[in-house]
């Protein structure tokens, strides 16, 4: 499958019932449309070094989050410059730092997370899996996902 | 005669390969063509397939000249040429004149007045051949031609040749695993990496044992493949050994069968876990937590179990942050943080740290000691749906064997950084594909000995 991370509007959606499950609420607004796009976008952020040990301030090229106002929850407005990352496709029994996605680092709620982007299909259509964590971190990070209209 | 036989060394009974020569060439060609093994056993060398040879004429009518001048004769010579560097004695028995049976060493030897049967059945002789003590050979073939002369006539040629071939022969009886310690007689996971028939890497196999299991023939392993066998069992720590020569392993698998890997089964690992409940977080969650995981991990072969302390703070919570340790914090265990915020995580530059945010049910904690030892989340739409590492879902139970292999063997797993094997230099960690804190590992390259983190049988 071809990444095509841009010129698309994607919507969020809660794709687990259970709350254990459930992508923060940070990154989901009921009520709202909860659309957003990506424009491509050159800025200083930070990203895990290759040992996964640090933090490192560089200047990459990315994507910003863009959308109509209040349509998004707070976790989308926090500047994220995401990133490609990775090369591999989507394969979620096997997910490492080579799994190509979106990834950045930003402050939510005065704490540094990392956001998460990975395109696959789910039942045959083209879909975002979100996940939203903290740097340099594994865990059970909840769920989201993300279609295009 | 047989008394001697036995004490020489002697050819082998396997022979690679038979060619009787029926082949049409300006060169002579041998009759027959032997390739044996040998293999320093003291088998006898009449076990060779050697074709009896006829004694009597290739023509029909054992006339061999243009007057028939032999037809008044009833007996042939045998005039034997026995030649190699490896030859020490040639035997010969005729099954209807065992009178004519003799042997003799190398050289030009006659074995006189045969019985020329011109009607009904001939006798037949029969070749067996002893080689010299020592011999090691090959040193150029054991050739034995026989003309068959009937006065001054030859009216037969026969041409044994055999070479002796520099290869391994199988002893008896499959390889072995003998298992023992083994808890509960529990069904135990033998897993075996061996090389691949081509390419780089290796292949992985696999038994169930209570006790002792035959597992074929295992080889030793070659390039970037080294041959060892892992064992993981309910109620025992995994076992692994390595079975490989060029690494030092003892015992190691040979290219002969018959060699037997003991393995003798201890007790689980204990990883010394603090629990810290802090106001956001459920002391009743944290302890069935706790349970879960030790019943789970143990049910699926894990061998580690959680010597858990659970305590309620009453301070602050701390910060979500790998760059910082919190506090409280106590190294050489696993400190895990049961707080407000709504993350879980564990820590890569740090796997000792864990924190259980909430909402949280008790699978969240085994999925986070799983990623303390080293294992990778499987992500939305995986077909490991009951997996404990499923980075979603509360029915999560399941590990796979590949998993609990890098639990125990990845050298970012917190059993390392906790020393929980004893000495890091005392266990063979490995930096295997497919995991978590590998900055532990240092720069070294991945590790071609690690099994796919699909690799699993079932039934537990």
């Amino acid at each position: 499958m071809t990444v095509n991370w841009s010129r698309k509007l994607w919507t969020v959606q809660q794709t687990n019932t259970n709350p254990a499950d459930q992508v923060p609420d940070s990154l989901y607004e009921d009520g709202e449309s909860n659309q957003f796009w990506l424009d491509l976008d050159v800025g200083t952020t930070e990203e895990e070094s290759e040992d996964q040990s640090t933090l490192d301030t560089v200047t990459r090229a990315g994507f910003r989050v863009g959308s109509e106002s209040d349509a998004l929850a707070e976790g989308w407005r926090v500047g994220w410059l995401l990133v490609p990352k990775g090369k591999n496709p989507y394969d979620p029994n096997n997910i490492d730092t080579d799994t190509e996605r979106l990834e950045g680092i930003g402050l939510l709620r005065g704490q540094k997370r990392r956001l998460r982007l990975f395109q696959t299909e789910i039942d045959g259509k083209e879909a975002l899996v979100i996940r939203l964590g903290v740097p340099l971190a594994d865990g059970a990070e909840g769920l989201a996902t993300a279609y295009p209209d | 005669m047989k008394q001697r036989l036995a004490n020489l060394l002697m050819l082998a009974v396997v022979a690679l390969a038979t060619a009787a020569s029926a082949q049409t060439s300006d060169q002579p060609t041998p009759t027959q063509v032997l390739s044996p093994c040998l293999t320093g056993l003291a088998e006898t060398a009449a076990d060779l397939p050697m074709d009896p040879i006829v004694v009597g004429c290739d023509t029909v009518d054992c006339c061999p000249g243009p007057e028939c001048a032999g037809d008044d004769k009833n007996t042939l010579d045998w005039v034997i040429d026995a030649q190699g560097t490896g030859l020490d004695q040639v035997n010969v028995s005729f099954d209807t004149a065992p009178e004519k049976s003799t042997s003799f060493g190398p050289g030009k030897n006659t074995i006189n007045g045969l019985p020329l049967v011109r009607t009904g059945t001939p006798p037949t002789g029969t070749l067996s051949v002893a080689t010299k003590s020592g011999w090691s050979g090959p040193a150029g073939p054991i050739d034995i031609k026989i003309d068959q002369k009937l006065g001054d006539v030859s009216v037969s040629e026969f041409w044994l040749r055999i070479d002796v071939q520099a290869c391994q022969v199988p002893t008896t009886g499959e390889d072995r695993v003998d298992l023992t310690n083994n808890t509960d007689n529990d069904s135990a996971i033998v897993l075996m990496s061996e090389r691949k028939s081509s390419g780089n890497g290796c292949e992985w196999d696999t038994a169930r044992a209570t006790d002792s299991v035959g597992v074929g023939n295992k080889v030793p392993g070659s390039g970037s493949c080294k041959s060892s066998v892992s064992v993981f069992s309910d109620d025992n720590a995994m076992a692994w050994v390595n079975t490989d020569t060029s690494t030092g392993g003892s015992p190691t698998w040979t290219p002969n069968q018959g060699d037997v890997v003991p393995i003798a089964l201890q007790p689980p690992l204990v990883e010394n876990v603090n629990v810290y409940v802090f106001g956001g977080g459920s002391l009743d969650l944290a302890y069935g937590a706790v349970d879960f995981a030790n019943e789970r991990f143990n049910a699926n072969n894990v061998g580690i179990q959680f010597n858990a302390v659970v305590a309620e703070q009453t301070g602050s919570e701390p910060s979500i942050d790998c760059l910082t340790t919190p506090n409280p914090y106590t190294e050489g265990r696993v400190n895990v943080y049961y707080v407000s915020d709504t993350n879980r995580l564990t820590c890569r530059p740090n796997p000792n740290v864990v924190f259980v945010g909430g909402p949280a049910d008790v699978t969240v904690l085994a999925h986070e000691l799983g990623h303390s030892l080293g294992l990778l989340d499987f992500g939305y739409g995986s077909s490991f749906g009951d997996n404990i590492m499923q980075d979603t879902g509360t029915t999560r139970d399941a590990l796979l064997d590949g998993q609990v292999f890098r639990m125990n063997m990845h050298c970012g797993s917190s059993l390392h950084r906790n020393k929980v094997r004893g000495d890091p230099d005392s266990w063979p960690w490995k930096k295997c594909l497919s995991t978590s804190s590998q900055t532990a590992c240092g720069t070294a390259p991945l590790d071609a000995n690690c099994p796919p983190v699909q690799q699993n049988v079932d039934p537990k």
